[in-house]
């Protein structure tokens, strides 16, 4: 699999390591129901036969957080971004 | 003397070989040297990362200061230094360069005087060792080592790519037409030798001793 990074170019997958779907957004700890939200959050997941969106890091280059858009049937990748807007990039 | 492969790579009776650098030398295969590689530890090295919401301010800085447009990119731009001593840098990913000086004895302090209010400076210089690459068979020899398309075409000279080898962090600089250089952890260099050697050892393998800092 090769991946189109934004930064570094097109890159082989063994370059970056693997978070999974980018969907699931940390839940507010304070608020009221926390502790179901977060069993949501850590275990529950989808399974789509398709398009994914997903987080990789690029740890043998650029050392960035991107989305990767997957075909789960596939592995056709068909685009990547920054998962952070550029102004914000983790250092 | 040209070695054999089965000299320079033979382990039987010598303990912890692997951990030593390849000597210098022209090793395998006989003649004039397919890959010449100058191994040097005389370069001055700094990164520069931008300080949070300080991107057009270091940009401004950096040109005025430096002549250089920091590249927003894996590319390579010229720098003007301290009394005009020159340094080069290129991207390593957003708001980060590394920058690299033949000249500059105190790189990473030039930077942070005029630069240092904006981007974090931090001295690099015995982290990195320089293997110089020449010589016919490079493009060859670098088919084996990266997973990158090296064609002139879309990696022409000043281009970089971060990446690995052999699970070392390797940084490719192509200098320029006829010069590649390979930059590695000083800590991996005697390691990366060997890779380096056992990878062009069929195109005749050249390896000059740069000088060294005497450092680690
Ligand atoms: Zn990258």
């Amino acid at each position: 699999m090769r991946i189109p990074c934004p930064y570094c170019g097109p890159r082989d997958s063994s370059e970056f390591s693997y978070l999974g779907d980018a969907a699931p957004t940390r839940p507010d700890p304070a608020a009221p129901g926390a502790e179901d939200a977060f069993f949501d959050y850590v275990y529950l997941r989808d399974n789509p036969a398709g398009p994914l969106e997903e987080l990789w890091f690029h740890a043998s280059g650029c050392r960035q957080w991107l989305k990767v858009l997957r075909d789960t049937r596939t592995h056709l990748i068909s685009g990547a971004v920054f998962a952070r807007p550029k102004a914000e990039v983790a250092r | 003397m040209a070695e054999t492969a089965a000299n320079i790579m033979n382990v039987t009776d010598k303990p912890f070989v692997w951990t030593r650098p390849v000597a210098p030398g022209l090793h395998g295969t006989p003649g004039a040297p397919g890959v010449t590689a100058l191994w040097r530890e005389n370069l001055a090295f700094a990164t520069l990362t931008v300080r949070r919401g300080q991107e057009a301010a270091l940009a401004l800085a950096a040109a005025r200061e430096h002549a250089v447009s920091l590249p927003d990119g894996p590319f390579a731009a010229q720098g003007k230094g301290h009394q005009g001593k020159g340094f080069v840098c290129f991207g390593t990913g957003p708001g980060r360069w590394l920058a690299c000086s033949e000249e500059a004895t105190d790189l990473a302090g030039d930077l942070a005087a005029t630069l240092g209010s904006t981007a974090t400076v931090t001295a690099q210089d015995d982290a990195y060792v320089a293997f110089d690459l020449s010589g016919p068979c490079v493009p060859e020899l670098l088919a084996k080592l990266v997973a990158i398309d090296l064609d002139p075409t879309v990696f022409p000279a000043g281009s970089v790519a971060v990446t690995s080898t052999a699970h070392m962090g390797l940084m490719l600089w192509k200098l320029d037409a006829d010069r590649v250089r390979l930059l590695v952890g000083t800590s991996l260099a005697a390691s990366f030798s060997r890779t380096l050697a056992a990878s062009a050892l069929e195109y005749g393998f050249r390896l000059e001793a740069g000088r060294g800092t005497g450092r680690g």
